[in-house]
């Protein structure tokens, strides 16, 4: 017979318990979607590994014939060996305009047990003519099977028939390098052409540039690295990289890790707040409830029923946000992984929703429902049917503080010390209307932060570093004033000026690493060395390096330590070099230096590999650099960002439903807090109507006590909001991504103008309530 | 008769604040099966501490109460509730009916204790309520309400059934019909009843009547013929 009291109780109360299943189901819902999502492209990722050979190590070397690359299977620990040529080439598509970068790989495909496999769409390449591009390359690009794609090698012309599309475990993430990854799959791809067709387009048959090692298990890319570097040395060693550095294996694992960080985290906080708004309403309705708890202990019901009574709200609260909670995260994690899909390239991204999952949201939800109503249940246990049948004595007041403080008394009415009084002595019931407002208005902020921040990191990218409108890679290093005077010289170009990329491998004691060194010219006035958290513009150093802290991290160096630097450009081997300063950056990772001082280390004089200008006229010096032999690539930075926008439109939807969630959570915890405040002091209000006062003046103590807690938990929030961005960073950052720590104004706004918005909803419901109070009935009552 | 429980210096202080409150100073008394008990008594005298000790709902400070050979002033408390779900009924001045619940389910709710219950419907029948078994209490006069309580602590077929001030709230055509119920169940079933109440001309209904005073009982009376309570008035 106690549970249809139990249900119909909670059908009185509906919009409070709705209002904590609710909180109970975003949780569940943040845990099964993210947990799922990246659980399912963990697996993707694993299985396509796995199945398709992804290498354990890479290396770039001048040039090693094949026969020779096969020798290093004697390498104790390698297992198999993939020699390849690869290399960066423009490209052009019948019909487009577009400026093309594709790297091309070569591959025999006589050999069926090749390293880094490729999942075709169509045919793989067989013949000369042959070409399949990566799988968006082509959906971007709108080709199909059949169309003529053009390669332009240093001035020729090579004409190849594409065969189809395919995904290589290789490149799950595709980005031109570490210093620009944004994917841009109209404009850069990957392409696999015959080994026949690449030494065709070398010139050089039988000879390899990049080599893939896989390893035994057992062995860690550590335990041979020193071997295949001496082995690769008469080579012309350039880099040697272990898989979980290059850009598309550690940009997956990011995403899963932080995701898998995510599903962890953010949970538990809304099952926290769940646990507490529960524990309230559960005191809440124990001191409303406590003659019928009198009553039941009287008829002879045990404490143990009675507190399992309380605790079936729990249950029902917890039971229905799990299902409700798992249904939607179930819905969402599809969601999810065809967001991945967008940057992702995997050929199936399975969704896991193993039983496993079922269990633990509603383990999870009913554990947090029965906790948070068992620790407000307790209190029935202490209460004797007698003592239920009376009213609760009132507490003593120890001090009255308002009254030692004179100048209040001048400051605030009657009606505001009242407030300030009810504030004071009830410090639990204060403390937990705080706690909701900071718990709301921090994740107001956290989430109408997100999008902001996202771009922000982006604009710091391109507007703020970045001056100039367009940059044009070129095929190869030309000298400093050669190129500048040429490209000032090219009508509409405003202002030019070049810059030098270095590729090196930089060691600090044990730890190594390939990082780019980018040379800026002293007085440049289009790129800036920027401190993307600090806004803070440095001068090339020609004495050393900057570097960003995704690199310090890497290296784990700090400014003053002395760096191993080595190329095989550097004539007679590497040599050491200071950080001068550290700086941090949004995006990518790298170091800066002074141009002519960069030139001078590898002995060459000023030398550019891309200039950089602005125009007046686009399409005009688009046109003209697109039929240079010195370009490679043109990069105009107004449609990299239109391009990033597009990508990321499908994001500004979830941030639109973040945004909402984060509203409608904040309301459901003001909500909640605000009526079980109003119901602790309904007696109280009804006594002061019965003494005279207005509605209004009633409502008037109510909300000074309410604004008062509000803004104290908006202050609190603050701090609150920063810790929990800098947990949500610390889960993100990487050695490409690091978000800004500072929370931008907007964010600040959103959480002012929602919590402000839920207290006043909230004051209004309460008004209606007690606009409603029947004086009598309420005073009866106890 | 024989008795049922037997209460030997019972005390309880009530300590508030820096002051400790003497409720009881020390109350003495047998209860009789099937007898039916006046306890009268001004605000403030102890009555009602009384039937909070005997009924297990309030703990004395010392002293027994005695029933069948266990004393449950020093039960443990699932001793305790044993004790009120099966020896005793209680009816409460402000009826205390769960509001949530049906007059119908608020008398299930108590049936369900018991091993041995009368039958729901058909106190609800014998109250004069067949027909209002599925209304809230909300829904209920005060007297409809207070009968549905006397049904409630009756269906467990209590040994004794304790009222505090059961007619109280009520007016005096609906006092009596409620004193009339408490009669029924008295005599039909034997069981004994106890009722406290300030309301002297109650006592005459009484096969004793307890006068409680300052925390002691200062006399008890035997009346020798008990009036019905329809010759009841106030």
């Amino acid at each position: 017979m106690l549970y249809k009291k139990v249900y119909r109780s909670m059908w009185k109360n509906k919009r409070a318990y709705i209002a904590c299943i609710f909180l109970i189901s975003v949780g569940i819902l943040m845990r099964t979607a993210l947990g799922a999502a990246s659980d399912g492209l963990e697996r993707a990722k694993l299985n396509f590994y796995d199945e398709y050979r992804l290498a354990h190590v890479y290396a770039s070397v001048g040039a090693i014939s094949h026969s020779d690359a096969e020798r290093l299977r004697d390498i104790p620990g390698i297992s198999d060996v993939t020699a390849r040529t690869k290399m960066e080439v423009r490209a052009e598509l019948y019909d487009s305009d577009e400026i093309i970068s594709l790297r091309i790989i070569s591959f025999d495909p006589a050999e069926e047990t090749r390293l880094n496999n490729f999942q075709m769409t169509g045919f793989a390449p067989r013949y000369s003519n042959d070409i399949a591009v990566n799988y968006m390359f082509m959906a971007t690009n709108g080709l199909e099977a059949g169309d003529v794609v053009t390669l332009i090698v240093q001035g020729r012309i090579f004409e190849f028939e594409l065969t189809g599309s395919f995904l290589t475990p290789e490149y799950v993430y595709i980005a031109p390098s570490f210093t620009d990854i944004l994917p841009d799959n109209e404009a850069f791809g990957i392409a696999y052409i015959t080994a026949e067709a690449m030494g065709n387009i070398t010139g050089r048959h039988g000879i390899a540039n990049d080599l893939l090692f896989s390893l035994y298990d057992g062995y860690e890319f550590d335990d041979i690295r020193l071997i295949i570097e001496d082995a690769l040395q008469p080579y012309g060693l350039i880099s040697i990289t272990a898989r979980e550095d290059t850009l598309s294996y550690s940009l997956v694992d990011m995403q899963t890790s932080s995701m898998q960080g995510m599903a962890t985290s953010m949970p538990l906080v809304f099952m926290f707040m769940a646990a507490v708004v529960l524990y309230l309403m559960m005191k809440r309705i124990i001191e409303q409830e406590r003659t019928q708890i009198g009553t039941l202990k009287a008829l002879g019901y045990s404490n143990g029923t009675v507190v399992f009574h309380y605790v079936c709200y729990g249950i029902i609260v917890g039971s229905l946000g799990g299902l409700i909670g798992f249904g939607l995260g179930a819905a969402m994690s599809g969601v999810y992984l065809q967001m991945f899909l967008e940057f992702f390239l995997l050929p199936e991204l399975v969704q896991p929703l193993s039983p496993m999952y079922f269990v633990i949201a509603i383990s999870t939800a009913l554990g947090t429902g029965v906790f948070g109503s068992l620790m407000g249940a307790m209190r029935v246990v202490k209460l004797s049917p007698a003592d239920a049948m009376r009213p609760e004595s009132p507490k003593p007041i120890k001090r009255d503080w308002i009254g030692k403080i004179k100048p209040l008394k001048f400051i605030l009415t009657s009606r505001g010390q009242m407030s300030l009084r009810g504030i004071l002595r009830n410090p639990v019931r204060s403390g937990f209307v705080v706690l909701g407002v900071t718990f709301s208005f921090s994740l107001l902020v956290v989430f109408g932060s997100m999008e902001h921040m996202v771009d922000g990191m982006i604009y710091s990218q391109f507007v703020d570093q970045r001056l100039y409108n367009v940059r044009v890679t070129l095929t190869h290093p030309l000298a400093y004033d050669r190129a500048v005077e040429a490209a000032h010289g090219v009508r509409h170009i405003t202002l030019a000026e070049g810059i030098l990329q270095m590729p090196v491998s930089l060691s600090n004691r044990h730890i190594q690493t390939g990082a780019s060194i980018t040379g800026v010219p002293w007085d440049a006035q289009l790129y800036n060395i920027f401190d993307t958290t600090h806004r803070t513009i440095h001068a090339p150093p020609t004495d050393g390096l900057i570097i960003t802290n995704a690199l310090a991290d890497a290296l784990n160096a700090s400014a003053g330590d002395i760096l191993y630097l080595e190329s095989p450009l550097l004539i007679g081997g590497g040599i050491n070099i200071p950080v001068v300063r550290v700086i941090e950056q949004a995006m990518g990772s790298g170091a800066y230096m002074e141009l002519s001082a960069l030139a001078a280390l590898f002995n060459q004089p000023a030398v550019v590999t891309a200039i950089i200008f602005n125009t007046d006229n686009l399409p005009y010096v688009t046109d003209y650099f697109r039929d240079s032999r010195y370009t490679a690539s043109i990069e105009d930075k107004d449609t990299t960002l239109r391009k990033y926008f597009e990508m990321m439109d499908p994001y500004t939807s979830l941030y639109v439903v973040l945004n909402i969630m984060g509203a409608a959570v904040a309301f459901a915890i003001i909500y909640n807090t605000a009526t079980i405040s109003l119901s602790e002091r309904k007696r109280e209000y009804a006594t002061l109507r019965v003494v005279g006062l207005t509605t209004d003046e009633v409502c008037e103590i109510m909300r000074f006590e309410y604004w008062t807690l509000s803004v104290v938990g908006m202050v609190l929030g603050a701090p609150f909001a920063s810790l929990l961005i800098a947990g949500i960073n610390s889960a993100n950052d990487t050695d490409i991504f690091s978000m800004p720590t500072s929370l931008p104004l907007i964010g600040y706004i959103t959480g002012v103008v929602g919590c402000s918005a839920a207290i006043i909803l909230s004051n209004w419901s309460a008004k209606r309530k007690i606009a409603k109070f029947d004086m009598v009935e309420v005073l009866k009552e106890f | 008769m024989s008795s049922i429980m037997s209460v030997t210096g019972l005390t309880k202080d009530y300590i508030m604040g820096e002051v400790t409150v003497n409720a009881l100073r020390g109350v003495d008394f047998e209860l009789y099966e099937g007898e039916f008990v006046v306890v009268l008594g001004p605000s403030g005298s102890g009555k009602s501490t009384i039937l909070n000790i005997i009924g297990g709902i309030d703990r004395a400070t010392s002293g027994s109460v005695v029933v069948g050979g266990k004393d449950i002033a020093r039960a443990n408390e699932r001793e305790f509730s044993k004790y009120r779900r099966s020896a005793v009924g209680f009816v409460f001045q402000f009826y205390n009916l769960i509001p949530n619940l049906t007059a119908y389910e608020n008398i299930v709710l108590a049936a369900e204790l018991s091993s041995d219950p009368i039958p729901p419907q058909e106190l609800l029948e014998a109250i004069g309520l067949g027909d209002r078994g599925s209304s809230f209490p909300t829904q209920l006069s005060g007297g409809q309400q207070q009968r549905i309580a006397i049904a409630r602590a009756i269906t467990k077929n209590p040994f004794l059934l304790l009222c505090d001030e059961p007619t109280g709230a009520l007016d005096h055509t609906t006092g009596i019909q409620v004193l009339r119920l408490l009669k029924d169940f008295n005599e039909k079933y034997k069981k004994t009843v106890v009722i406290i109440t300030h309301n002297a001309q109650i006592g005459e209904m009484g096969d004793r009547v307890f006068h409680i005073k300052d925390g002691l009982i200062d006399k008890i009376d035997i009346v020798e013929n008990p009036i019905s309570p329809e010759d009841i008035s106030w």
